[in-house]
């Protein structure tokens, strides 16, 4: 019998189930779940000593461990010396011991005013808030509440000490040209120079007026003596010159580029100006406008301070000036810079408006323009001047320019 | 023999992979039955540390005695830990490292502040430019102030409320009273709500430079309404209502009283109050901000508003009385003379003539047309005029006693200035001389 066709097949079968048993075993960790397979979770715990991570170390020296209570007390006295006693700082104590007397003379007033809580209604109807305690029993209370607590300061102080104020005295600009040493004997010089005067004040006060004044310039001009001599002449000058209006005036200008040195020559130049030429005095001071020779006057001065001041800065520096001067351009300045466009979009606004504002007097001055159509005409200046102005302002300022700068477009057609 | 073997092998082989399949096919396929269950055993490590409770932490004893230095640190939370180790409490810790945080950062101002360079020679922007800088800087040292604040005290705290809640005194006593509808403990949370708030619409402020532009406007807004939030949270509803129509009651109605002639009672006021809190927005007025927020034609408005309410409310006479009380000649007139019985018809006749007087003065005053000489005059015939139809209104003991208490005020009103008095005596002096 010829066995080897069955062996084969046999073979081939094998092969076959082997190929069968290697796909099923495959698929089999696939899903166990799907397979119908439970899986139950046996959690077993084990507790293990390990280290600890510590918080933060807090150290307190003392056997046994120091706690606050060791230090406070209701004896604001012995409260503290006991604070001194473990090395409290005396300016720490000072903050603790002012807190708590002041927070229980607080809370004494709360008590007496507690009536006045009550009544609120009633006590403000009577009298205004400010006025509600005086004359009162209260107030009366209350006062003594005060000095119980200043009193009660004042023990403490004994013991801590007072507090040391570092109060440096505030910069003077006016003096930044001085060395600081004599910045500081200045200072000095003017405490004692006002410690004097109310010294003065208080010797002179039943004295006759005549006396007093003689005493008072006396006084003044020693004082005075005094201060010069602390000043070089160059220094001296520079004070001068800080001093007066030319000074605030240059220091006033905004949008005006400008360095030290050219803005202390500019107060410079005014002040000779005005030494030059003094300013004219009308014959009637109550009426000046009604005086036409002291308004000629003034014309003239003004033509040669411009004339001046075109010669020293030029047309366009000049224009700037004059412009930095004008409180209308300040705000228009300011405008610019909170909205982050270029000053110069500032001096576009100001000159819109100039020009609207110029256009509305030409047209008022124009006699033969019937009333009806100088309302229109006027109207029609308001009306393109406000949409020039809000294109050129922008919509994220323009609400800003008609509350801070726009009153002026109202008036236009008025 | 050997291919029977063979054959064998196989068959049985066929046998193995045949069962093999079969088990396999049925856990796959078959039903699930406990037994063929997975049992997964997981064991998992919990760590136990041996720690102590989180807080306080337990103290590590020294031998050696306490000294308030074990205590200090540069830095202020190791100092705050250490504190509240010991047992500080924590108002007593607040009242060290407040002060002590505020001493810190007044320093650093200072700091900012202590150039030596000489910057009077400047122009306003260039001076504008250098005080937005400082002003930043201060800010910005402000808020670093506060987060460690709270970070330190877990809540927004403000030392400068803090020392004026206890400056000793009148003010204190009124604010007392003002808020003594709660607790000591809520009225100090709204005064450091509304100091801080205060502060940070201050500051919003100080960046604009005057110019508001709408997102400003916005911001303010919302500051105004975090203020009354936060003390929305601090205080019940009907403490709020308190709260506003107390708040209201100070702004601009001092004369809505008896002592100013003007009768109402406790409950009439509050109702008074409502109707004010009601036309205006009393958050924003307490934060100094309602002129920016709101435009001039709104606040007219409420105005308005307010005083036809007001008007409608007292009815008319009590209304005039209302208007009348505003005016200080008129309290002066009735404080000085309202324990001597003197009739109200009196009073307003004589009101109205000293009104009248003022108005008359002004006018003469004013008169460019009118020499000094001329204006001296005729202000000396008002004087007499005026003071004669007093005493007639008011009597003799009512006229007395408001002379003594306002007689110099009537005299002055009614005269020169006294600065161009003495420009007089200066000018005749000159020509005296000459």
């Amino acid at each position: 019998m010829n066995l080897r066709p069955i062996i084969l097949g046999t073979v081939a079968a094998n092969l076959a189930l082997v190929s069968a048993l290697l796909w099923q075993t495959a698929r089999a960790p696939d899903s166990p779940l799907r397979a119908g397979v439970m899986v139950r979770t046996n959690v077993v715990t084990e507790f293990v000593d390990e280290p600890a991570t510590r918080p933060p170390e807090v150290k307190v020296p003392g056997s046994p461990p120091f706690h606050w209570s060791k230090v406070e007390s209701t004896n604001y006295l012995a409260y503290a010396t006991n604070l001194l006693a473990i090395g409290c700082p005396n300016e720490t104590a000072r903050d603790i011991l002012g807190a708590r007397v002041a927070d229980d003379v607080r809370a004494q007033m709360r008590e007496l005013v507690k009536p006045f809580n009550a009544r609120f209604w009633e006590a403000m109807a009577d009298e205004k808030l400010e006025k509600l305690l005086e004359g009162t029993p209260t107030e009366k209370a209350g006062e003594e509440l005060k000095k119980e607590g200043e009193r009660i300061q004042a023990e403490l102080q004994a013991v801590l000490g007072k507090e040391t104020k570092s109060d440096k005295p505030g910069r003077n600009e006016q003096l930044g040209h001085l060395p600081q040493d004599k910045q500081t004997e200045l200072t000095t010089l003017n405490g004692r120079h006002a410690k004097e005067r109310d010294t003065l004040t208080r010797e002179v006060a039943k004295a006759p007026p005549a006396e007093r004044a003689a005493k008072q310039k006396e006084l003044r001009d020693r004082q005075g003596t005094e201060r010069r001599a602390l000043f070089t002449d160059a220094e001296w000058n520079e004070a001068e010159l800080r001093r007066s209006p030319y000074a605030a005036r240059v220091r006033a200008l905004r949008g005006f580029t400008a360095t030290p040195d050219e803005l202390k020559s500019l107060a410079r130049m005014a002040g000779d100006f005005d030494s030059a030429y003094p300013r004219p005095t009308p014959r009637d001071p109550k009426r000046p406008d009604e005086d036409p020779d002291h308004k000629a006057k003034l014309e003239e001065r003004e033509a040669q301070r411009k004339a001046q001041s075109i010669a020293r800065l030029g047309e366009a520096g000049f224009a700037a000036f004059e412009r930095g001067s004008d409180p209308r351009f300040h705000t228009l300045l300011k405008l610019a810079r909170r909205l982050d466009v270029q000053p110069a979009s500032a001096t576009q606004w100001l000159e819109i408006q100039t020009a609207a504002q110029e256009q509305v007097r030409l047209t008022r001055q124009i006699a033969a323009l019937p009333d009806d159509a100088r309302t229109v005409a006027l109207l029609a200046i308001r009306v393109e001047t406000e949409r020039t102005l809000q294109a050129a302002v922008g919509p994220r300022g323009w609400s800003a320019y008609q509350r801070l700068a726009g009153d002026w477009l109202k008036q236009l057609d008025k | 023999m050997r291919a029977v073997l063979a054959l064998v092998l196989s068959l049985a082989l066929s046998g193995a992979l045949l069962a093999m399949n079969y088990a396999l096919f049925r856990e796959r396929t078959g039903p699930t039955s406990p037994s063929a269950e997975r049992k997964v055993t997981v064991t998992t490590k919990r760590v136990v540390r041996n720690t102590p409770p989180a807080t306080p932490p337990a103290p590590v004893t020294n031998a050696a005695p306490f000294h308030w230095r074990a205590l200090e640190s540069a830095d202020y939370a190791v100092y705050a830990a250490n504190l509240r180790a010991v047992g500080c409490p924590e108002l007593t810790l607040r009242d060290i490292l407040l002060p002590d945080i505020e001493k810190l950062y007044d320093e650093r101002v200072k700091n900012l502040e202590d150039s030596t360079e000489d910057t009077f020679w400047e122009t306003a922007d260039q001076r504008d430019a250098r005080q937005r800088l400082r002003e930043a800087k201060l800010r910005a040292l402000e808020l670093e102030k506060r987060a460690l604040v709270q970070r330190l005290l877990g809540t927004e705290m403000s030392y400068e409320a803090l020392t004026e809640l206890r400056s000793a005194g009148f003010a204190s006593a009124l604010t007392e009273i003002l808020l003594g509808f709660t607790d000591t403990a809520k009225s100090d949370q709204l005064i450091m709500v509304f100091t801080l708030r205060e502060a940070d619409a201050k500051a919003q402020l100080a960046v604009t430079e005057g110019i508001l532009l709408d997102e400003d406007i916005t911001q303010l807004h919302a500051l105004r309404d975090r203020m009354e939030s936060d003390m929305a949270r601090v205080l019940a509803p009907h403490e709020m209502e308190e709260l506003r129509l107390r708040v209201s009651v100070l702004e601009g109605m001092n004369h809505l009283n008896r002592r100013s002639g003007v009768n109402v009672s406790g409950a009439e006021l509050r109702e008074i109050a409502r109707l004010r809190a009601d036309t205006r927005d009393v958050f924003a007025k307490m934060m100094n901000i309602d002129d920016e927020i709101y435009s001039e034609e709104l606040r007219a408005k409420g105005d308005a508003a307010f005083q036809e309410l007001l008007r409608r409310y007292v009815g008319p006479e009590r209304f005039a009385d209302v208007e009348r009380g505003k005016d200080y000649l008129f309290r002066n007139l009735f404080q000085s003379t309202e324990k001597l019985g003197v009739a109200k018809d009196a009073l307003v006749q004589a009101y109205e003539a000293r009104r009248a007087a003022d108005s008359q003065a002004q006018q003469i005053r004013s008169d460019q047309q009118l020499s000094n000489e001329e204006q001296a005059l005729l202000l000396a015939a008002l004087r007499a005029q005026t003071t004669q139809a007093l005493a007639r209104s008011l009597g003799p003991v009512g006229f007395d006693a408001y002379l003594k208490q306002h007689g110099k005020q009537l005299t002055n009103s009614l005269s020169m200035p006294v600065t161009r008095q003495r420009l007089e005596v200066q000018r005749t002096d000159v020509i005296t001389v000459k």
